[in-house]
């Protein structure tokens, strides 16, 4: 459904990037912050700052390429089609508007519907993302709520429109372990109810583990594998995904030093033309310092950009 | 212990019967009282790290915030190395905020991205007194040890990445040779590689200096991981205290085992997925 290439100005953001979601299905975006993850979440809604320019690629949503369509078109899109869960609910919701307004504007905006009827929907989606009086919670303003029952509202704004893709951006990073629980498990019904594909961008293995369908895994600007979740968890083939599924899995209790990744992820505005992975790689050869590899499929369903599996 | 007067030697911080309460509500409505801390009791052994661990809204943070004296609690005792601090005038605060740092949950934002690493880290001395020429060595040297090139210290904060913030804020809090450093949920919103690299200097820096840590955190790992003893805050009370290993194995009280229960669901996942292949 989504295919993009793109380069943003001085600072290659993206490079390169070509991710395929089919409908209904899940996958999870892996990476560091500055690899790029939430760019290409932000690109696929067009909403990259106004210093960012795509200089090739496209951006295919059921066979309409975003890239081309004109601003004035765009809104049949955000929202409808494709619609994002933010990082941080707080920052997102209007504090001098109640919750239940909020979700009534995404529906007048994109869904022709009497005015009771929308009131009756609104009422639905907040019973739907699990709570149990939603009448309750529409007349509340964002701060009278506590953070995991502003990220539900966030959710069912999303879903409001039934749109055929959501991005979730870090949907669990400022929650504690408890409420992380349930929003995964709030995500994973509504993929299973609604069919909705799904993208989950984040930073660690562990909330994709056991529901996600696939994850590509991102470093520089670049996805440098790609495939099933439980094999991509299970049997790492990029050096980085390694040392990644190493430090989540490391859960010793006793008062030792943790395994880390050596070194620091890559500043952007280097340029150079070998792997971005090479300087902080174990097993880096030479060859890894002045070309990037191409993507060789060591398995079925599986693509790794690392000299190591290239013939 | 209750009608213990004075403080053991070895208990570096010893806290009794804490409160603090705030007020809810506005000009035009009701004022609601809500205790945020209601009767805790806790003491560090010095060098040894004791975790806070709670869900969002326990009142972990007042705790800590107490007992930094940033909010004066409304009864009870701080003991600080043999002195009770929880009265004291900000003025006779003074030379006790050198011994106790805290470092906030959003190193980002606690700095101002026009300083240089160098204003930044040397604000302690500055308001200290101390020369130009010792500031400057004391920035490069704790520069070094936090893991930064000491070089870059006229480098501007909004050059340096989150997990370099991370550590120039850690560099800020020892300027002034403390002895207690309570840690805000310090870790949390960054990225398990950083996440790690900063835990590892945390551990070292602990062997270092002796220091003793108060660390704030809900994230069940990482706390059982850094931490010698480990507190359960629900509701402003401490409903459990024990080893981090007693926490996982036996949690005891309702709460303690929702967390841990939360804790193990993902580690499960993980292993399930991750074991069979290897």
């Amino acid at each position: 459904m989504i295919y993009a290439l793109k380069g943003a100005g001085q600072v290659h953001a993206l490079d390169n990037v070509s991710l395929q979601i089919d409908s209904g299905e899940t996958v999870g975006i892996l990476g560091e912050s500055g690899s790029g993850k939430t760019t290409l979440a932000k690109a696929i809604m067009r909403m990259l700052p106004a210093n960012a320019t795509c200089s090739g690629g496209e951006i295919l949503i059921d066979n309409r390429d975003l890239l081309k369509l004109p601003e004035t078109e765009l809104h049949t899109i955000r929202g409808r089609a494709i619609a994002m869960i933010p990082q941080d609910p707080a920052l997102c919701l209007n504090p001098v508007i109640t919750v239940g307004c909020q979700i009534l504007e995404v529906l007048r905006a994109h869904v022709l519907l009497s005015s009771k009827a929308r009131k009756v929907r609104v009422l639905e989606l907040l019973r739907e993302v699990g709570f149990e009086h939603p009448a309750k919670i529409a007349s509340a303003y964002p701060h009278q709520l506590s953070g995991g029952q502003r990220q539900r509202v966030t959710i069912a704004q999303a879903i409001s429109c039934c749109p055929s893709l959501v991005i979730a951006d870090e949907p669990t990073s400022k929650l504690d372990a408890t409420l992380e629980g349930e929003t995964i498990d709030l995500l994973s019904g509504i993929r299973r109810q609604h069919r909705t594909a799904l993208l989950v961008i984040t930073h660690d293995p562990g909330v994709l583990a056991g529901w996600v369908d696939r994850i590509a895994v991102m470093y520089a600007g670049r996805i440098i594998e790609i495939g099933d979740t439980k094999q991509v968890l299970r049997k790492p083939f990029h050096p980085y995904t390694q040392a990644l599924v190493q430090l989540a899995r490391s859960s010793d209790h006793n008062k030792t030093r943790l395994p880390t990744i050596k070194g620091n992820a890559p500043n952007p505005t280097d340029v150079s033309v070998g792997c971005r992975f090479e300087p902080r790689c174990s097993e880096g050869m030479e060859r890894c310092k002045v070309a990037y590899p191409t993507v060789s499929a060591p398995e079925s369903d599986r693509q790794v950009s690392c000299f190591k599996y290239e013939k | 212990m209750k009608n213990d007067q004075r403080m053991p030697t070895d208990r570096i911080v010893s806290v009794k019967r804490l409160c603090k309460r705030y007020l809810r509500g506005s000009v035009w409505r009701k004022r609601v009282p809500v205790n945020a801390v209601n009767d805790v009791e806790f003491e560090i052994t010095a060098g040894r790290t004791l975790a806070l661990i709670g869900r969002s809204g326990s009142g972990k943070s007042t705790i800590a915030r107490c007992v930094t004296r940033i909010e004066k609690p409304d009864s009870g005792q701080v003991w600080i190395d043999g002195t009770d601090i929880a009265s004291l005038s900000s003025r006779d605060l003074l030379p006790f905020r050198s011994r106790l740092q805290m470092v906030f949950q959003d190193a980002e934002l606690s700095m101002n991205p026009r300083f240089s690493a160098r204003e930044v880290t040397e604000e302690p001395l500055l308001i200290q007194a101390r020369h130009a020429e010792e500031r400057r060595d004391r920035v490069a040297a704790l520069m070094e040890e936090v893991g930064l090139s000491p070089d870059w210290m006229d480098r501007r904060i909004m050059h340096f990445s989150g997990g370099q913030r991370h550590r120039l804020a850690l560099a800020r809090a020892l300027m002034l040779q403390p002895k207690i450093v309570v840690l805000d949920e310090a870790l949390s919103g960054l990225d398990l590689s950083t996440q790690a690299q900063i835990a590892n200097l945390l551990l070292d820096l602990q062997r270092a200096h002796s220091l003793t840590y108060l660390l704030i955190s809900h994230d069940l790992a990482l706390a059982t991981r850094l931490a010698d003893e480990v507190a359960v805050v629900s509701d402003g009370q401490i409903v459990e205290t024990g080893t981090s290993k007693q926490i996982l194995t036996q949690p005891v009280h309702a709460e303690t085992a929702k967390l841990v229960a939360s804790h193990k669901i993902k580690e499960t996942k993980l292993a399930s997925i991750m074991s069979t292949a290897q």
